[in-house]
């Protein structure tokens, strides 16, 4: 079997390695640098605060999994793996208001159903032992799952790729697929630079880029996928450390601490439906984040934000990614993408079980709700 | 830059994260041995260089001249849009609480 992984984020690169791992001939194509897209735009949490049972489930198989590698990884000499820079992270989920903290209550139980450790904060003062710069007084109550992990983003990839490429895989940065060709036995991929890449099988792992691909090969899928405009902010590194991170559901907002000490912020949907990225979106996206970061953390007010960028999130209808083979090219083109806003948190055990299927040839019940 | 190599005090490159041209020469060794890749924003990323206060614009230059200058032999190409420094919002170093300000002000108007 040879196969074409294209997308170099963290689906791609866990694929590829597990792939390559078994034995099968792979090549992966990545249009620009690794983890250039959601993955590298990301806060970097890996979290099992997920909206369905199935996704806590997966997000705890990939903290596993995270640890598993990591060590592979070490003991193989890969560098970006003993310098992983993660750390364990509580993550915090805040309510304002009452009303929130019964929505959030509702899916702490879903946290708790999927197998987390789950606590319940109704006296908000108490979260200061946790993270004591925050403001409890705006705070209703919260929700606490303490075995979460933080992790950088790109060492993350890199040693799958790393791993992957020790294992015989090819990889290609640069490398952008324009269009990809069914044949009888085979596809072929053509390159931006006109190169041909044939194989039996391609994986396409391009986050929100994937839905040029499905439309090019005239695909449906189960649910409709919408990319949304997502942004992020990064401060310069700020010498007190604080393990936990911060989550409001309701506005999708997300704020922790790197490794490498500077803060980050995130707001995973912004709301806005097919928008093109512009500076006014960027700056609207920078009030509303400060907002939120100095109303519940006030001595960040005086931290300088050095960076912002926008990046595009794979949004599914129904909340759960789109794994599995195509409908209409059944064993020659393969989905792994739609991971919402999650992608970091469940991506690693389900783009591992989704390698593990092709090879073996017998679908994994586990992400039979996933399918395309 | 080319002749710290008999230099035993350190060079800096970027003077906010504090990377020497020692540190860039073993990361873009790192960077082709098990990625296989010489791209400028891997490159940055995995040296941690230009990400820091002044966001590149002290060392994004000689970053490129060290990268230039190490991708040469192995014939790889480095595009001119690689080349050009890329700005990101905001232009410079903003307080968070400047922005939350703005914030406050456009739900008084």
């Amino acid at each position: 079997m040879k196969v074409l992984v294209i997308g170099g984020g963290l689906i791609g690169a866990v694929i590829a390695y597990k792939l390559a791992d078994e034995g099968v001939k792979t090549t992966l194509l990545e249009a620009r640098f690794y983890t250039y897209g959601s993955t590298g735009r990301s806060t970097g949490s890996l979290t099992a605060q997920q909206r369905k049972p199935e996704l806590v489930r997966e997000a705890m198989e990939s903290m596993e999994l995270f640890q598993r590698v990591k060590k592979v990884g070490c003991e193989e000499g890969v560098p970006f793996a003993c310098r992983m820079m993660d750390d364990e992270s509580p993550h915090i989920a805040l309510a304002r208001s009452e009303e929130e903290f019964s929505e959030l209550r509702k899916l702490a139980s879903v946290w708790r159903d999927g197998g987390a450790e789950v606590i319940e904060y109704k006296d908000p003062s108490k979260l200061r032992d946790l993270l004591p710069i925050l403001n409890t007084s705006r705070i209703y109550g919260a929700y606490v799952t303490p075995n979460d992990l933080k992790a950088m983003p790109h060492p993350l990839t890199w040693n799958y790729i790393a791993l992957g490429r020790l294992r015989g895989a090819e990889t290609h940065t640069k490398a952008k697929v324009t269009s990809l060709r069914i044949k009888s036995g085979s596809v072929e991929a053509i390159t931006e630079d006109g190169k041909n890449f044939n194989s039996d099988t391609v994986v396409i792992a391009g986050g929100a880029a994937s839905l040029k691909f499905v439309k090019e090969l005239g695909d449906e899928l189960r649910t409709e996928v919408i990319p949304k405009a997502a942004a992020g902010f990064v401060t310069e590194p700020f010498k007190y450390k604080y393990k936990p991170a911060v989550r409001v559901f309701r506005d999708s907002y997300r704020f922790l601490q790197t490794v490498r000490s500077e803060y980050v912020v995130t707001i995973d949907d912004l709301g806005w439906r097919n928008t093109e990225l512009s500076v006014e979106g960027n700056l609207d996206f920078l009030i509303k984040a400060s907002k939120i970061t100095v109303e519940l953390l006030p001595s960040m007010e005086y931290v300088n934000v050095l960076r912002a960028w926008g990046a595009y999130n794979d949004f599914t209808a129904d909340g759960y990614p789109i794994i599995g083979w195509s409908r209409k090219h059944n064993e020659k083109i393969y989905y792994a993408f739609g991971f919402n806003d999650y992608g970091l948190s469940v991506g690693q055990s389900i783009a591992a079980k989704a390698a593990e299927e092709m090879v073996k040839g017998v679908g994994d019940p586990d992400l039979s709700k996933f399918r395309p | 830059m080319s002749d710290s190599k008999g230099s035993k005090e350190p060079i800096i490159v970027c003077r906010c994260m504090d990377v020497t041209v020692e540190e860039m020469r073993k990361a873009f060794k790192i960077m082709v041995k098990f990625l296989g890749t010489t791209d400028v924003d891997t490159y940055r990323r995995i040296t941690s260089a230009t990400t820091g206060y002044c966001q590149g614009r002290a060392c994004l230059q000689h970053l490129q001249k060290i990268l230039y200058s190490l991708s040469k032999p192995l014939g790889t190409q480095l595009s001119v849009d690689e080349l050009l420094p890329k700005r990101r919002a905001p232009l410079q170093p903003t307080p968070i609480g400047v922005f939350a300000k703005m914030a406050k002000e456009e739900s008084n108007e």
